[in-house]
């Protein structure tokens, strides 16, 4: 019965003299590939945003790490030793840091700023830059080094090489000089309009202080450090397994037996914490872009429900007939839903495959090139998730379904006898 | 012509078919209601053929309809082997027309997309009665078309789609057969063929025929000849 209704209604396979029947079926393959244009459509979209999502969160995990850990109160030399030796596996490296509000002046203008001084230990425990510093060491009584944010250093004026001067108040009567390493660009404006990173031990040489902790004495006492992870914990699809890592070392600095002191307080984050409004905010935009195409997409689902409908009808007869030998309403329901989810089935088939057709072909035609400086990336992030796939074969085959059952219904009821014979109405 | 007293059939074989005051209005279009059937009955037994007759609107149509069950009835029984078979949902009236009834009709509502093999298969694909295939092929042969079995309606002549839609109809071995001017869309030679077809088919098999026409020397050709006149049943035989 399948084979002989395909034939009947979508003609594969089978002739017929009749154009009015070919235009049909014409228009309902136009309102499959119309579906699968807006399934297709709301894939890319979805792909897009998780594209922006996942580069931002990686920039942000690669400049800041992806576990920040805030201690209540400084820690010794010692301590820092002891807490990388309770680090459990995960972490590729860590960096200590302090913060504090200061005052960048470049060229021709100054800036209130967040400075941050990083430093890290090798396996020695003795004191290394940052990673951000490429772990090239400073060398001995030159002007210590800072990396500005890209927007920052645009503002000030200044570029690699240049000199600028610091000014921490309160703190050192005098404005320090820092020579600008590298200007960073992680692609997030907030941050790279105020991203000032000191190298703690070309500071520490510069003031001839020894340890991190009498470099505290002079500048304030924030402090923690940051743990930055290899490729599996990173971005969207790390974000599980480090909320483990981080809530399995968090209870370990908690427990009583822990070598570490007793009263170092300590509140972890991850990367999603730390920017728990922007990455709420994308989700929100994730949401609301699907709802639109979502709903664009049943439009199109009801455009082959509206064809199907006018297949029905110009068939009316036919129907009848069938009726009239014993195919019931159970069976056209049924019927009417199979050829819905079918072509349901097929559009999303086709919107799934255009997806990452169209996502490639976006990201790589040269018209669509973004502007690097501005995105970090010159190409649209399409990035193809399994549960974004999931989604849409869900939605795509859902609305169908949904349509089809409702139209299978309406027209189970329908009484064809009227069309059949040659009586009144 | 006599009204049908069923007390007198008393020592008669148990009817096929049984209808019993039929009633039937159709609302009109100005308020009020036209009533096509009043309280019409008859019975019809196993292996007659019988041919109902009466002039154009009297109903002949719509009481085909409602003994076939695609209409509903505003009252009265019908009874199929002695079983009151009116009030059964539509699902179960479906599956009822599937096991018992054949119907053709003045168009025969061949699917084109169809050869005229597949077209007589469709019965015994909605029944997933895949035994009777072979004697549905059978029939197309029985009804003149033997190797015409893959071409579409739209490559047979008028008469060769009727004789499709009679083994259509008989694909199942349905026990009653219902025609609504079967012949009626045909020239005399084709309709005499067709009937000549239809009769000899239904006696082979065993087939109850009831046949609603307009043509009065068609209609003696059956055994039975009834009449609708003012919503009743008369036995014109």
């Amino acid at each position: 019965m399948l084979s002989l209704g395909l034939k009947w209604l979508l003609g594969l396979g089978a002739r017929s003299p009749e154009a009015k029947r070919g235009l049909l079926r014409g228009s309902l393959w136009i309102a499959v590939l119309s579906l699968s244009l807006s399934l297709a459509a709301l894939g890319l979209t979805r792909s897009l945003v998780s594209g922006f999502e996942a580069t931002l969160a990686r920039a942000l995990g690669n400049t800041q790490g992806e576990v920040l850990h805030h201690f209540g109160r400084w820690v010794t030399e010692a301590e820092e030793i002891q807490i990388l030796e309770s680090l459990e596996p995960g972490p590729n490296f860590s960096e200590f840091f302090w913060t504090t509000q200061g005052l960048i002046v470049g060229k021709t203008v100054g800036r209130g700023v967040l400075i941050e001084g990083r430093h890290s230990r090798n396996s020695e425990g003795k004191i290394i830059s940052s990673h951000l510093f490429k772990n090239e060491p400073s060398p001995e009584g030159s002007t210590p080094r800072a990396i500005l944010g890209k927007a920052l250093a645009d503002v000030l004026g200044v570029k690699p090489g240049d000199e600028v001067r610091i000014l921490l108040p309160g703190i050192l009567k005098s404005s320090i000089p820092f020579r600008v390493f590298e200007t960073h660009q992680p692609g997030l404006y907030e941050l790279e309009s105020r991203f000032v990173v000191l190298d703690n031990p070309s500071l520490m040489d510069w003031l001839k202080q020894k340890s991190p902790e009498s470099l505290n004495e002079l500048i304030g006492d924030s402090h923690g450090f940051r743990l930055f992870f290899d490729e599996s914990f990173k971005g969207l699809e790390g974000e599980e397994k480090l909320d483990a890592w981080a809530e399995g070392w968090k209870f370990k600095v908690a427990n009583a037996d822990s070598a570490l002191p007793a009263d170092l307080s300590t509140r972890i984050q991850t990367w999603r914490d730390m920017k728990s409004t922007l990455f709420k905010g994308i989700g929100y935009n994730k949401i609301e872009l699907s709802l639109v195409l979502g709903f664009l997409s049943l439009v199109a689902a009801l455009n082959i429900a509206a064809t199907l409908i006018v297949l029905f009808l110009e068939r009316d007869r036919e129907i009848a007939l069938l009726h009239a030998i014993g195919f019931g309403p159970r069976a056209l329901w049924a019927w009417v839903l199979l050829l819905g989810s079918l072509l349901g089935a097929v559009s999303t088939v086709f919107g799934i495959l255009l997806t990452p057709i169209l996502g490639f072909l976006l990201s790589r035609l040269p018209f669509l090139k973004i502007p690097q400086e501005i995105y970090n990336i010159d190409h649209l992030p399409i990035r193809l998730n399994l549960p974004d796939f999931i989604f849409l074969s869900a939605w795509g085959l859902g609305v169908s379904i949904l349509v089809a059952a409702t139209l299978g219904y309406k027209l189970s009821r329908m009484s064809f006898s009227t069309v059949i014979g040659n009586r009144r109405a | 012509m006599t009204s049908i007293d069923f007390k007198k059939m008393e020592n008669s074989p148990a009817p096929l078919l049984r209808a019993e005051n039929l009633f039937k209005a159709y609302k009109e279009a100005k308020g009020g209601a036209s009533e096509v059937l009043r309280g019409a009955q008859f019975s019809l037994y196993p292996g007659e053929s019988a041919s109902l007759v009466g002039v154009s609107g009297s109903g002949k149509s719509t009481l085909l309809y409602c003994l076939g069950l695609l209409e509903n009835l505003d009252s009265g029984t019908l009874f199929f082997k002695g079983k009151a078979v009116n009030g059964l949902s539509a699902q179960k009236k479906a599956e009822f027309r599937l096991k018992n009834l054949g119907f053709i009709f003045q168009f025969h509502h061949l699917i084109p997309e169809l050869t005229a093999l597949e077209n007589v298969f469709l019965p015994c694909e909605i029944a997933g009665r895949e035994d009777l295939k072979s004697e549905a092929a059978g029939l197309l042969k029985k009804v003149g078309l033997e190797g015409k079995e893959k071409r579409f309606p739209w490559q047979l002549s008028g008469g060769e789609q009727q004789r499709v839609a009679v083994a259509r109809a008989l694909a199942n071995r349905p026990p009653l057969l219902l025609t609504d001017e079967a012949t009626g869309n045909l020239d005399p030679k084709r309709a005499h063929e067709i009937l000549d077809l239809l009769l000899s088919m239904c006696s082979e098999l065993g087939t109850t025929l009831l046949s609603v026409t307009h043509d009065d020397s068609s209609a003696r050709r059956y055994k039975r000849r009834f009449g609708l006149q003012e919503g009743q049943i008369w036995d014109l035989s």
